[in-house]
């Protein structure tokens, strides 16, 4: 009898009320989620990329040869048109000589070039061909690296007990160690240092 | 046994159409609460481990720009530490490797190198450590 009376305004506002709340709750913590997700995605990313970009930087600057740039023997290293290695740069651009497999069919010395190119870090690359005095640029194509570069410098350690020096003019030898500061989308990156040793050009 | 079939059927109709206990529903909601709790934490979890896995590639570049830069040390052995921009703090350590007589090499030309990062992680600090074995400066 007391069964089939219903209930009354009290107890259904009280029950509304509580399934509110708990809708409330629930709404916030798929929101949350949805949030989660987005950060943890960017974060991924930022992070995979830091990896990927360090790491080839430091393989392959690490990697650089010390071979011939032709031009002329004792002729104005500025202008890089001097007989020394390749590996010239200042403290926004570096081209260097190293070994890169680029896909399934490529392989071998690459000329690289690293530079920053407004707010954005790209690296051409071309195959390196001993006889060639002056490398034509214009059919590779410029891969980015990273976007939204807010600080980019290189810096060249000489000699141990050397200081660090900003410009690289391509002497007979590699510097010993080259670093990197970046800091793009608002993060420091940490320093990049490579060791390369410092080896001698051989001219025979 | 047939006793109790009959009693037991009886029971369930008239639970069937009296609705659930206040109890039932309390058991209820908390196994949901509960559940939802376990959710939660595992997205937390999900989040914590991307943000370590990102100090941690930092972490990890910072102990090899520091070993390419302690390629050579005093043959004395060295000790430095610093701290970066982002809260990392690094110990570089080099020791001298003791070699067995008759020594093929000097004692300091062969270098322990160690490097240790370190940085904060809430409560806790985590660490990685780098070792190697880099050149001592030859002793003049």
């Amino acid at each position: 009898m007391n069964r089939s009376r219903g209930f009354t305004l009290i107890e259904v506002m009280l029950a509304a009320t509580l399934l509110a709340l708990l809708m409330v709750a629930v709404l916030a913590a798929m929101r949350t989620f949805g949030n989660t997700r987005a950060t943890l995605d960017q974060v991924t990313a930022r992070a995979d990329k830091t990896r990927a970009v360090s790491e080839f930087l430091r393989s392959s600057i690490g990697s650089a040869m010390p071979v011939i740039r032709h031009g002329e023997v004792g002729g104005d290293v500025e202008t890089g048109n001097s007989h020394g290695t390749y590996f010239v740069g200042d403290s926004a651009e570096l081209v260097w000589v190293a070994p890169f497999v680029a896909g399934a069919d490529l392989g071998g010395a690459f000329i690289m070039h690293l530079a920053r190119v407004g707010d954005t870090l790209e690296l051409r690359w071309h195959p390196y061909q001993r006889d060639t005095e002056q490398t034509d640029w214009t059919g590779s194509k410029p891969r980015v690296l990273l976007d939204s570069v807010e600080e980019f410098e290189i810096g060249y350690l000489p000699r141990n007990g050397d200081e660090w020096i900003s410009q690289w003019s391509g002497d007979q030898y590699n510097p010993l160690l080259v670093r990197i500061n970046i800091r793009a989308e608002g993060h420091y990156w940490p320093e990049l240092v490579m060791h390369l040793g410092g080896a001698r050009l051989n001219l025979r | 046994m047939p006793v109790t079939d009959c009693q037991s059927t009886d029971r369930m109709a008239r639970r069937a159409a009296g609705g659930f206990s206040l109890l039932e529903m309390v058991v209820a909601v908390a196994i949901m609460a509960i559940s939802l709790s376990v959710l939660y934490r595992a997205a937390g979890g999900a989040t914590r481990s991307v943000g370590v896995d990102e100090k941690m590639v930092y972490a990890v570049e910072l102990a090899r720009s520091l070993v390419a830069l302690n390629k050579l040390v005093p043959a004395s052995g060295m000790r430095d530490e610093g701290e970066t921009e982002g809260g990392f703090q690094w110990e570089v350590q080099a020791e001298p490797v003791v070699l067995q007589d008759p020594a093929p090499l000097e004692v300091g030309q062969l270098q322990y190198l160690s490097v240790t990062v370190r940085w904060p992680d809430g409560f806790k600090e985590r660490q990685f450590v780098l070792n190697s074995i880099v050149a001592g400066e030859r002793a003049e």
